[in-house]
C-alpha cells in the first residue's frame, strides 16, 4: 500500500491524537465527541493504527464527491451560492 | 544424494499457495469487517448543521443575523464513505541456491622390507590403501510473498439513497 489516506479514528477512552501521531499521521478534523477524529496518515500505518491500544477503531474513509456536493450546497458552501 | 531437479520438485509450492490464499481470505474478511464497522460508526456520528442564515439590514443600517434551527446529519449523509480495499494481485517468488560438491581422495602407501642372513632370507611388502569420498550439498532457499491491494467502490446497497428536499424560501432579489 502506498500513499496517504483519510482515516476515521475512534479513540478508546480518550482522544486518539497520540496514536495518530505515533503512526505518522495528523488529525485534520475534530468532531463534537473528542474521541472521534478524522486523520490523514500513511496507508502503511493502517494495521498499526487499528491495533494501537488507545484506538477502538480506525478505518480508511473517502469523500463521496456527489454527496459532499449536496451537503455543501445545503449549507451554502458551494461556489454557486458564493456568487449570488 | 538427491538431484537438483528433485530438490526443486520438493519445494512445497502447493502448501505455500494454499497458505497464501487462506491468508488473503482471512485478511480480506478482516478488512471488510473493519470497513462495515467504520460505516456503522460514520452513520452513528452526527454533526449539527445550520442549513441557513438570514441576514437582515435594517433601515438604520444595523445588521442582524438569524440562524435556522440546526439539523443533525450523519457523516455518511455529509459524504464520508468507508473505503473498501480488495486484494488485486498476489504472487510467490521462490529462490533456491543449490550447491553440490563431490571430492575423492586415494592414498596408497607401499613399503618393502627385505633381510638376508645366514642360510635364510625374508622379505615383506606392505601396502596401505585408503580411499575417501566426500559429498557436500548446500541448499539455501528464500521465498517472498507479494500482495497488491486496491480500493474498490463500496457495495452499492450499503448506503441508503438520500434525497434532499430544500423548502427554503428563495431570498428576494436585491433592490435597486
Amino acid at each position: 500500500m502506498e500513499g496517504r489516506s483519510l482515516f476515521f479514528v475512534l479513540g478508546r477512552g480518550g482522544p486518539p491524537d497520540a496514536a495518530v501521531r505515533a503512526a505518522g499521521g495528523q488529525v485534520v478534523t475534530r468532531l463534537a465527541d473528542p474521541r472521534r477524529v478524522l486523520a490523514v496518515a500513511p496507508l502503511e500505518a493502517y494495521g498499526g493504527l487499528s491495533k494501537h491500544p488507545a484506538v477502538a477503531l480506525a478505518g480508511p474513509v473517502s469523500i463521496d464527491a456527489q454527496r459532499f456536493g449536496s451537503f455543501a450546497k445545503l449549507v451554502g458552501l458551494d461556489a454557486s451560492q458564493q456568487e449570488t | 544424494m538427491a538431484s537438483v531437479g528433485q530438490e526443486l520438485l520438493d519445494v512445497p509450492l502447493p502448501d505455500m499457495v494454499t497458505k497464501l490464499a487462506l491468508g488473503i481470505a482471512e485478511a480480506q474478511r478482516a478488512l471488510d469487517e473493519n470497513s462495515v464497522e467504520t460505516a456503522q460508526i460514520l452513520a452513528d456520528t452526527t454533526i449539527e448543521v445550520i442549513p441557513a442564515f438570514t441576514q437582515t439590514i435594517a433601515a438604520n443600517g444595523t445588521i442582524t443575523f438569524e440562524a435556522s434551527d440546526p439539523v443533525e446529519m450523519s457523516l455518511i449523509q455529509v459524504g464520508l464513505n468507508p473505503t473498501f480495499y480488495q486484494f488485486a494481485e498476489a504472487s510467490i517468488e521462490v529462490t533456491m541456491d543449490i550447491k553440490t560438491t563431490t571430492s575423492s581422495e586415494t592414498n596408497i602407501k607401499v613399503s618393502a622390507k627385505a633381510s638376508v642372513g645366514f642360510a635364510c632370507w625374508s622379505a615383506s611388502v606392505r601396502v596401505d590403501v585408503s580411499h575417501n569420498r566426500k559429498f557436500q550439498k548446500e541448499v539455501r532457499g528464500t521465498s517472498r510473498l507479494f500482495t497488491k491491494m486496491v480500493p474498490v467502490p463500496p457495495p452499492p446497497r450499503i448506503f441508503p439513497e438520500i434525497t434532499v428536499i430544500d423548502n427554503r424560501v428563495p431570498a428576494p432579489p436585491p433592490g435597486p
